[in-house]
């Protein structure tokens, strides 16, 4: 796999811009993915997610702004290190497994004898040997798509981007991918992941782009953003209802215990030491922390009104 | 290897290996096969025919006619009594009829005919024929034979030797070719380039329409399957349009190839079938003539695959890209309906007008080049405009790629084509 690196960037690009007629499809798009970090695009449809990956590969041209990969501007020898799994997927249907494998690998630059132990590597790895002989044609569209995972990794890629990579995929295949993902992290690949699954990226990533209209309106790790937009809210599992709490604006039944709402300015430790002070007990006390989900309507539904 | 040379190898290998490609490449051979069959069995029953009585052989081996001549001529004698072997035919006079008949049923004679002693007044011979069902074989040589043996005979005695000689055999025809100057020309160097001019014509016309329907039906096929974002994340569009054009066309010149062996073959092997023809294929091209057939030949595939590659990039499914193949192949087949003019007059100025005419020149140069009537100034003006022509398709098709490849589930906008070519 490719060599760790904790230096430069392996894909970086700044200010760009794409339009299709009158409609801007990516505005003013800045971003940065380094060597071992999985990086979450997420996005409505339509948003720039997908045109964005397409000029960070040399796909398209972008209409303004610098996309620099492997520190330089897309080379043929950089694009023999990017392994891209898109939305739109195929593979040749008539054609057998291998075969398919082996054409996509010697693109990337591998030799034949490489490209079919790689080949061989993978299906097993996958747990797709017994199908290596079929036709793409006679596979599922799940294992369809293994294949094609497959053909994403076979030349051993430093910056891998995944398009959409679990959909259609039953959970067993999923947690397959996820854990060779989660390989790939380790050793040290830059992963780009598009996807509308939020506990996929909170899973998966360490960091998230966020889309809207073409522009990038969240940006950063995982972790902060979730602080971010936790806000005042905290959980609390106890034997009696939080009446009279300090700092508690307001409050609900959720569950087995409670949801408070602390007034501004009220720390939640202040109210935990009141609950405490009132005698009660507390089986569980946390930071109410909203989902990736919860972020995402809270953000993008903020820019629609 | 370069990725233009692997998308080209797995371009040929793919259509090579389809089924459709393989059964269309034996069609010709199997038909040559078949043809060969038919003309073995067909002499086979010739054969067995010609040991029947009333059934003449064929012309490569000795025929025996008899003959009753009944006729009294001015000197008292019959008028058949010289002159018996006339070519492969031997006349055999018969005094009695029935004896001759039953030769003639028993196969000791091939033909029998009968002289009326009232011939000289009525013309009238019979020819005696056993009545039989199904086929009757006849050949042209016993009736030649019978004739030049019925001259020699009336006119024996009348001239001398030379005068009936010339009577029997009135000519024999020979040609001359002369070159532009006057002097006589090497026929057999001529028909031979010609034939050069004439195959590359074919073979380009072939090519091009079959390599088309392959290129069309593998980028449409890689645009359904989807698989085309995945090529362009590897390869630069306009190394997988060439990839594509090499691979494609080498399959197609296979194709052709394995076509020409097997038409080449049949000549070769067919009995008695145009030998001349087939000799004049053996025979070694000026080497001039073949850089200008092969010039055409590549250049002209090159312009039409270009062309059918923009096509297959804008359009999003085989029947969308089959409508509008016509645009450029119906512009390739116009000297063939001018072919008339253009025999008559293949220096004339519609005939220089199509070897001009970048999509028309392959076709309408080699015809004329076939036909003689292309003069060096022509041909020179011809190749560099087709050159250029084939520059310019190769800058807008790639152009056109990088903007179509990727474009699924579209009506076709020639509005969007446009700005495209024009940088917008």
């Amino acid at each position: 796999m490719a060599t760790p690196s904790t230096s430069a960037p392996i894909v970086q690009a700044a200010g760009l811009y794409k339009s299709y007629g009158n409609l801007r499809a990516v505005q003013d798009v800045s971003l940065s993915v380094q060597p071992g970090e999985i990086v979450g695009i997420v996005g409505p449809n339509g948003s720039g997610k997908t045109t964005t990956i397409r000029m960070l590969l040399d796909i398209i041209r972008p209409d303004a702004g610098e996309v620099s990969i492997f520190e330089s501007a897309m080379t043929p020898a950089a694009r023999e290190r990017i392994g891209y799994l898109p939305e739109e997927r195929g593979l040749y249907r008539g054609q057998r497994v291998v075969p398919n494998l082996l054409y996509l690998a010697e693109l990337k630059g591998l030799p034949r004898e490489h490209a079919l132990a790689q080949a061989d590597r993978l299906l097993e790895r996958l747990g797709l040997g017994q199908h290596r002989a079929k036709k793409i044609q006679e596979l599922s569209r799940g294992l369809g798509q293994l294949v094609q995972f497959a053909s994403t990794l076979i030349h051993n890629p430093a910056f891998v981007v995944l398009d959409e990579p679990f959909s259609g995929l039953d959970p067993v295949n999923v947690r397959v991918m996820k854990d060779v993902v989660a390989e790939l992290r380790a050793a040290g690949v830059a992963i780009m992941f598009s996807t509308h699954q939020m506990s996929d990226v909170e899973e998966l990533c360490d960091r998230i782009l966020m889309f809207d209209y073409g522009r990038v309106v969240l940006d950063g790790p995982v972790v902060d953003i979730k602080r971010r937009f936790a806000g005042s809210e905290v959980f609390v599992a106890c034997d009696q209802a939080p009446e009279g709490v300090y700092g508690v604006q307001e409050w609900r039944r959720d569950g087995d215990g409670y949801a408070l709402t602390l007034s501004q300015g009220c720390a939640p430790e202040q109210a935990l030491r009141s609950l405490l002070d009132r005698g009660a007990r507390i089986d569980r006390f946390e930071l109410a922390t909203p989902s990736l989900e919860q972020i995402f309507l809270q953000v993008v539904g903020s820019r629609r009104e | 290897m370069s990725k233009t040379w692997l998308v080209a190898r797995h371009e040929f290998s793919v259509t090579v290996g389809r089924l459709s490609y393989r059964i269309f490449a034996a069609s010709v051979p199997a038909l040559a096969v078949v043809a060969l069959i038919g003309m073995v069995v067909f002499r086979a029953v010739a054969s067995d025919d010609d040991t029947q009585p009333g059934v003449s052989p064929t012309s490569s081996e000795p025929v025996a006619v008899g003959y009753v001549d009944l006729t009294v001529g001015p000197d008292g004698r019959p008028l058949f009594s010289g002159h018996p072997q006339q070519g492969d035919t031997l006349f055999t006079p018969y005094a009695d009829q029935a004896a001759a008949t039953q030769d003639l049923l028993a196969g000791r004679i091939d033909r029998l005919y009968v002289f009326p002693a009232d011939y000289l007044a009525t013309g009238i011979v019979t020819e005696v024929r056993e009545r039989r069902a199904g086929l009757r074989f006849d050949s042209g040589s016993g009736d030649s034979a019978l004739h030049k043996f019925v001259l020699a005979n009336l006119a024996a005695g009348q001239v001398d030797s030379a005068l009936l000689e010339r009577i029997v055999t009135p000519y024999r025809i020979v040609t001359l070719g002369v070159s532009g100057a006057g002097a006589p020309a090497d026929e057999e160097t001529d028909l031979g380039e010609a034939l050069i001019f004439v195959i590359a014509g074919i073979l380009y016309f072939v090519s091009a329409l079959t390599a088309s329907g392959y290129l069309l039906q593998s980028l449409t096929e890689e645009k359904e399957s989807r698989i085309m974002e995945v090529l362009l994340s590897s390869i630069k569009p306009e190394h997988l349009m060439f990839g594509k054009l090499i691979g494609l066309g080498a399959a197609s010149l296979l194709q052709m190839a394995v076509w020409s062996a097997a038409m080449f073959g049949f000549l070769m092997l067919a009995p008695g079938l145009i030998s001349e023809l087939a000799s004049e294929l053996l025979a070694v091209p000026a080497p001039g003539a073949l850089l200008l057939a092969f010039a055409y030949f590549f250049l002209g595939y090159a312009l039409v695959g270009t062309l059918l590659a923009a096509v297959g990039a804008v359009t999003t499914n085989q029947r969308q890209a089959n409508n509008i193949t016509a645009v450029v192949i119906v512009p390739t087949m116009l000297p063939l309906w001018f072919l008339t003019p253009m025999l008559q007059n293949p220096d004339g100025t519609l005939a220089r007008a199509l070897s001009f005419i970048p999509i028309t020149a392959p076709v309408a140069s080699l015809a004329r080049l076939g036909l003689g009537g292309m003069g060096g100034l022509d041909v020179a003006i011809s190749l560099s405009l087709l050159s250029l022509s084939v520059a310019a398709a190769v800058w807008l098709t790639a152009r056109l790629f990088r903007s179509f490849l990727l474009v699924y589930d579209q009506q076709l906008s020639l509005g969007r084509v446009v700005r495209v070519l024009r940088g917008r």
